[in-house]
Parts: structure tokens; C-alpha cells; sequence
């Protein structure tokens, strides 16, 4: 039996201080979901844990075997820890002994590969274990531990093909295909991969590269979901500690302090507050990006989501003595649109009409209907938005120039794809009377 | 040396503590002259040995000495050096027995390149810098690097310890350090602090021996059964991995007055009779008497792998307890 194959590229990961696994590597991050821990908790697999603590309490670079349990089985990985500031940033080499047989075969002495052409190995959960050949410089390594749909960009036909080549366990080949992580076109051959027990073992995929007479041109390459599915988790988990911590030494609950020590600690959790908001706009900014993304299609009485949304920042607009004026109860307009995202539009709307509106003034959410589309505007009078700047305003990370006021520059460049997607528009008009009105529109019903 | 009184307040109080001191003295000689005369060990250590483990012992010392407090002047690293080893320290097991492993590993290589007919270039570790495996051919890189570092005079032994025996020797000579000085030097504390955080285990060979173990497919894995081949590092680490002990117990095995606990090492490997035979000559054939090359001819065939294993593992066990506890076989209880 031959040692099973192994990553080239090192599965790395980040823990805490008080061992929380604060970043990890999808292959790491399902090992410690899979050992029973959750996201953000302490890292659940004792044998890497142990080192870790080790490396916490020496606070020195280790370079260990480490032998963990996986199912039945025992595995030895080797890692290699450092450590910063109470962070140890950990990197596990030699990923593959977590394969599930050691019988495979060593797929890279099979094959010999045309010029950038180069091999990926799927495990029997078609998980990317393996890779030879020239794998492109772009093709990342959170890529390792990922299932094939996640890294192949399939459209309908291909997914369906795939699948069934799959359930028959069937050689599968495919003409052009691309790569979700580069959108460059390749010729794949899949081949199944069995042990010599006959039992499945997954797939050993060749990429080979089509020249670019016959490429289709190539589609902007697609983020990865690493901010949304990784980054965001592991920020929110500390500056939610963050905001805690400075709002309880801001409410001098610990005791007495100086005023303006209390002051300092308002602005750290205003500031702690804008990085969430920062970071849940960088994961819906991802989310949006994706050429995949889509919307469910909900029935959403417009008039009833304005009350919530008014109700919902009845404390913020008081703050500002800004009076936030609903619809009446018995106007009634369903959109068909997805509930969660049209609410998201439009709290991010009415939250922008109190951030820029004078204190004092009114902030009015309206609904209408025009022919097949509903309509939910909302009217601040603050200075409005001159026709000049009515397009930029929709841009990414644009501010008008603005700073320090909370924002990200990207709430309405979000709302305006959102709107797109689910079949409406976001659109802004500067009203004779002073202000701006911020109208989406939605497919009716 | 002499105990530094601190000025005493009267003539009376010194001449009480240099008799207090001389008194207590004489506990400790006694024990000392009792270790020389009826030393514990079945085979008394020569005085190379001796030589070699108290040079190697200074020159660790006065490496992280340097390290720490570059400006220290002779006479304070002298009284430094005292101060550490009167302190015990210097006498703990895990520290003896490291210095113990590296004099084995020097000893050893000797023995090697001295029987061996394969040139180190056509050695494993040589072959591997070219390995497609981009860490195999790291620690290749790293294991050749410290192999033609090995016996040179000045070689500073700190960057070979463990980082647990790194940490704690640290700051055993900061301690004495601090108590020279007689105050707390920040910058030392600064300067011991950086010292431990740029060690890189990854770069001690024993370890780059054992990460090219871990890594190493199966055909150049059987370049690792033989001594010859593999040279004197990977061969150590992979019949450590093989029976599951530590590196350093295997040179220290092996480095044994006898060649039974390596013959004992080898069946518990499952070495056939010739392989095994063709490892004891190169590694221990300048040691080997008749008797023990017929003990092993009689007896190898005859010893089972597994009753070589339950006595290997039952020295690891001995040993883990002795290094973690100073307790030794048949001791305590």
C-alpha cells in the first residue's frame, strides 16, 4: 500500500488566545466542525490543540508531528506553529493523510500532461484533495478541501452531466469547462478512481487548456466566498467583544470614571459598530458580486414592511428628533421579491435619510404602484443629491466625499444590484421642495 | 564558589554564614564522593565523555549568555557559569540526557563514515534536495546544512535543543544573570525574549529529519533500512518513527556499551538477520567483541519482534518517567 497522496500547499488556520479557532482553512475548519466544535469556538481537535497551547505557553515557533483521530483511524500531520501576540497561526502540511483509503494510486505518475495542462484529485465526497501538473498560479489553496461544484463553474447542462456521470460512477468528459477561481476555459477528462476492492474512491479530473481560438471569452474571474464564509465570522466574534466591553466601561457599570473616558469608550464602540457594519457589507458586496447569486421570490406587503423598518429605527430617528411617517394601515401593495433582501434595501435606506437628514425633520416612507411594478420610496429633507452625483452615489465605496459619519460607501451600490436581481431598480431623484428620495421599484404580485 | 553576603552588618554574622555554608558542604561532598565511588550506571562514563558533555554544557550556557547580555564581561560569565551550576539546573536529566544524544549522534557519525562506502553525496539526504515535494526537499536542505555544521568547533549546541528545553534553559540563565547583576535588566528580558521567539524548531536537523520521515512515499523509504544510505540522521529518525520512540532515545540505544539494546531495537523493526547484522557493523562494528557477535548470531533469529517491542517500549517508558520525574527503573514506590 502506498502513502496516500498529500497537499502540496500547507492548510493554515489562526487561534486565539483562549484557543478559539479564529481563521481556518476550509479543511482544517471542517476537521474542527467535524470533531464537534463550532465556528468561533475552541479548536475541537485536541492533538492540534495541544501544540497550540504549547506554543502559546513557550511562545515560540514549533515544527511537530502531531498525530490526530479522525473516525477510526489515527492520522499524523505535520504542523508548524508561530506565535503573535497571543494569536498562533498554525500550518498543517501534508494534508492528504486524511484520506479515507490509503489504496489509491499515485495518480501523477499515470499521467503525462500536455504543455499548462495538470490533474485535480477528488476524494469519494468529491472534496479537491490533490493536485499535479501545472495548476495555475491563481488557483487558490482554500481550493483544497472544496467540493468540485465549488470550484468547477458548471452551467445547468454541465451540472446535470457531471451528476449523472457521477452517480455512475462513469468517465465524463467535457468539452470546455471553466475554472471558477481564474474563468479560464479547459478540456476535462474525468476519470473514476477505484481501490482494489472495487470500492469507489473519487475522481481524478484533467484539465487540459483550450487554445484561445477556440475559447469562449473569458468571464470576469468570481470572488471567492472567503470573506463572507471565513473572514466575516472570525471579525464579528471580537468586535461584538469590543463593543460589549467599551459599552460597559461607557456606562461606568465597573465603577466610576472620568467623563470623557466614558466618552473615549462611546467612540470605541461607535467605531466597533461601524467595522460590523463594514463587514456585513463586505459579505453581502461578495454575495452580490457572484455571478451565481440569486433571490427567492417572496409576496411582501410593502406597507407592512415600512412600519417594521419604521419601527425597527424608531430609537435611532429619535435620537436625531426625526419623525419617520408610514403608510397608512390600509394601503396595501404586494411585490414579489425576497422578503429578507428587500428589508435589508430598505433599512439601509431609511437608515442613510436619518444619518443625513437635519435633527428635527421628517423622514417619509411612501408606497405606490405603476403598471406591473410596486413602488416603496423613501423622502428625507436633508440636502439632497445634485443631478451630477445621482449616478456616483450608486458606485462602489463612493461617499460623495463624506467621511466619519458610519458609512461604508457601498449600502447603496448593494441595494441597487439587490434590486436588479430580484427584477426591480433603485433609483434617486433630488425633490423641488429640498431632500432626496430614494424609490425601489418591484415586480408586482 | 564563595556566597556573596551582601555586605554583612558585623565580622560575626560573616564568619556564622561562611561556617554555615562550609558545613552544609559537607552533606554534598558526601554524596559526590559516594557517585564517584560507586557510580550508578552499570558502565562508568569515560572521561572523553565526561569532557565532552561539560564543555558542550559551558558552551550552551555561555551561548545563551551571550545572546542575552552580549556586554557580560569574562569574570561575570565565569561566576555566571557557577552561579548555574551550583544552582542543580545543569544537572537535570533532560538536559544531560540531550548533551548525552548529541555526543551519541557525533560519536556515531564518526563510526559511520568511517565504515560506510557510500559517499554522503550519494546519501539519501543528498538525493532528496531535488525531491518534487517541495518540504521534503526543504528539510533535506536544512538536514545537510546541519550535518556539515556537526562537530565544528564553535557550533552553538542552543540552537539544537527542543523549544521546552530552549525556554526553560533561557531563563534559568537569565535567573542567574539577574542575580549576579542584582537587579531585573529589562533588556535582557528583551533580548531572552527574541532570543526564543526566532528559534525555529523547524530548523533543528533532527527535526528536518523527521519531517523527511513523515513525508518520504515508499520507494525512496527503503533507502531509509540501512544506516549506509539513508545516512546517520534519517535512518535515526525512521527507526524511531518505526517503534515509536524518540530520536534521541535511538542514538542513546544505540550508543550503548553493548550492541544488545540495538540488536533489541532492530528485531523490534523486524530487520532480517542480514540487514540487521550489516546496520550493527556499520554503526557499532569498532565496539563489537566476539562475544557480542556471537550472542547476536545465537540469539537474533530466536528473539521475536514482539517481545523486542514490549522491551523497547517498556525503556520509553522508563525513560519518559525518568526525564519527566528523575525517577529511575526500580526507584520510587
Amino acid at each position: 500500500m502506498g502513502k496516500p497522496p498529500i497537499l502540496m500547499q500547507p492548510v493554515t488556520g489562526e487561534v486565539g488566545p483562549e484557543g478559539h479557532l479564529i481563521r481556518a482553512d476550509e479543511p482544517l475548519h471542517r476537521l474542527h466542525l467535524r470533531a464537534g466544535g463550532i465556528d468561533g469556538g475552541t479548536l475541537a481537535i485536541p492533538g492540534i490543540l495541544a501544540i497550540v497551547r504549547l506554543t502559546q505557553k513557550l511562545k515560540m515557533r514549533l515544527a511537530r508531528n502531531v498525530r490526530v483521530a479522525q473516525g477510526d483511524d489515527d492520522f499524523e500531520l505535520w504542523i508548524e506553529t508561530a506565535y503573535h501576540v497571543g494569536m498562533v497561526s498554525l500550518s498543517i502540511q501534508g494534508w492528504g493523510a486524511f484520506l479515507e483509503t490509503d489504496e489509491r494510486q499515485d495518480h501523477g505518475s499515470r499521467f503525462t500532461f500536455s504543455p499548462g495542462a495538470f490533474s485535480l484529485q477528488f476524494d469519494q465526497a468529491l472534496r479537491l484533495i490533490a493536485s499535479n501538473g501545472a495548476v495555475p498560479d491563481d488557483f487558490d489553496r482554500k481550493n483544497f478541501g472544496q467540493e468540485i461544484h465549488d470550484i468547477l463553474a458548471l452551467d445547468h447542462d454541465q451540472e446535470m452531466a457531471l451528476q449523472e456521470n457521477i452517480a455512475k460512477r462513469a468517465l465524463y468528459h467535457e468539452p470546455s469547462i471553466r475554472l471558477l477561481s481564474s474563468g479560464n476555459a479547459y478540456s476535462l477528462e474525468a476519470d473514476p478512481e477505484f481501490a482494489k476492492d472495487g470500492v469507489f474512491t473519487g475522481y481524478i479530473c484533467t484539465f487540459s487548456p483550450i487554445p484561445q481560438t477556440q475559447a469562449v471569452p473569458a468571464q470576469p474571474a468570481m470572488p471567492s466566498v472567503l470573506f463572507a464564509q471565513q473572514l466575516a465570522p472570525a471579525l464579528r466574534q471580537p468586535l461584538g467583544r469590543i463593543i460589549a466591553n467599551a459599552e460597559t466601561i461607557g456606562s461606568k457599570l465597573q465603577g466610576p470614571i472620568r467623563e470623557n473616558y466614558a466618552a473615549y469608550a462611546k467612540d470605541i464602540a461607535d467605531a466597533a459598530r461601524h467595522l460590523v457594519a463594514l463587514v456585513d457589507d463586505l459579505g453581502d458586496l461578495e454575495a452580490v458580486e457572484r455571478p451565481d447569486f440569486s433571490t427567492a421570490r417572496d409576496n411582501i406587503e410593502l406597507g407592512d414592511l415600512a412600519r417594521r423598518v419604521a419601527g425597527l429605527l424608531a430609537l435611532k430617528a429619535a435620537d436625531h428628533q426625526i419623525t419617520l411617517i408610514t403608510p397608512p394601515m390600509d394601503d396595501k401593495i404586494t411585490a414579489s421579491a425576497e422578503f429578507r433582501r428587500v428589508l435589508q434595501i430598505l433599512l439601509n435606506l431609511v437608515t442613510n435619510a436619518i444619518r443625513y437628514s437635519p435633527d428635527g425633520t421628517e423622514v417619509r416612507i411612501q408606497i405606490a404602484e405603476r403598471a406591473d411594478m410596486a413602488e416603496i420610496s423613501v423622502q428625507d429633507q436633508g440636502a439632497g443629491v445634485s443631478i451630477a452625483d445621482q449616478e456616483k452615489i450608486f458606485a462602489k465605496f463612493e461617499r460623495l466625499g463624506r467621511t466619519g459619519d458610519g458609512g461604508s460607501g457601498l449600502g447603496l451600490y448593494i441595494s441597487r444590484r439587490l434590486a436588479r436581481f430580484m427584477g426591480g431598480d433603485l433609483t434617486i431623484e433630488t425633490l423641488k421642495q429640498g431632500g432626496a428620495k430614494f424609490t425601489l421599484t418591484l415586480p408586482k404580485d | 564558589m564563595e556566597p556573596d553576603l551582601e555586605k554583612p552588618v558585623n565580622p560575626e554574622v560573616e564568619l556564622l554564614a561562611t561556617a554555615s555554608y562550609h558545613a552544609r558542604d559537607a552533606q554534598a561532598r558526601c554524596v559526590d564522593v559516594a557517585a564517584m565511588l560507586f557510580p550508578t550506571g552499570h558502565n562508568i562514563p569515560s572521561d572523553a565523555l565526561i569532557s565532552w558533555v561539560s564543555s558542550g554544557l559551558h558552551g550552551l550556557a555561555s551561548a545563551i549568555q551571550k545572546a542575552v547580555l552580549p556586554s557580560l564581561a569574562d569574570d561575570a560569565e565565569k561566576s555566571c557559569w557557577q552561579l548555574l551550576s551550583r544552582s542543580g539546573f545543569l544537572r537535570e536529566p533532560p538536559l544531560i540526557d540531550f548533551m548525552l544524544a548529541r555526543y551519541a549522534e557525533q560519536h556515531l557519525s564518526v563510526s559511520l563514515a568511517k565504515a560506510s562506502s557510500v559517499a554522503t553525496t550519494e546519501q539519501l539526504p543528498a538525493l532528496l534536495l531535488d525531491n518534487g515535494n517541495p518540504y521534503i526537499a526543504e528539510a533535506a536542505q536544512i538536514l545537510l546544512a546541519a550535518g556539515g555544521m556537526r562537530g565544528l568547533s564553535g557550533t552553538s549546541l542552543h540552537h539544537e535543543l527542543s523549544a521546552e528545553l530552549l525556554h526553560q534553559t533561557v531563563w534559568r540563565v537569565v535567573a542567574a544573570l539577574q542575580i549576579l547583576q542584582g537587579t531585573r535588566d529589562v533588556d535582557v528580558i528583551e533580548r531572552a525574549k527574541q532570543l526564543l521567539a526566532t528559534h525555529e524548531e523547524g530548523q533543528i536537523a533532527r527535526i528536518a529529519a523527521r519531517k523527511i520521515v513523515h513525508f518520504l512515499g515508499e520507494d525512496e523509504a527503503v533507502r531509509l533500512a540501512s544506516p549506509e544510505t539513508a545516512g546517520l540522521d534519517l535512518y535515526i529518525s525512521a527507526l524511531a518513527a518505526d517503534i515509536g520512540i524518540d530520536p534521541d532515545h535511538v542514538l542513546r540505544l544505540i550508543d550503548a556499551h553493548s550492541c544488545a539494546p540495538f540488536v533489541t531495537v532492530l528485531k523490534a523493526r523486524g530487520m532480517q538477520r542480514e540487514d540487521a547484522m550489516s546496520a550493527l557493523i556499520l554503526l557499532k562494528g569498532f565496539d563489537l567483541t566476539p562475544r557480542e557477535i556471537s550472542a547476536f548470531d545465537e540469539g537474533y533469529n530466536r528473539m521475536s519482534p514482539e517481545m523486542a517491542r514490549v522491551e523497547v517500549e517498556r525503556w520509553a517508558i522508563e525513560r519518559a518517567s525518568y526525564l519527566a520525574f528523575s525517577v529511575q527503573a526500580g526507584e520510587g514506590a
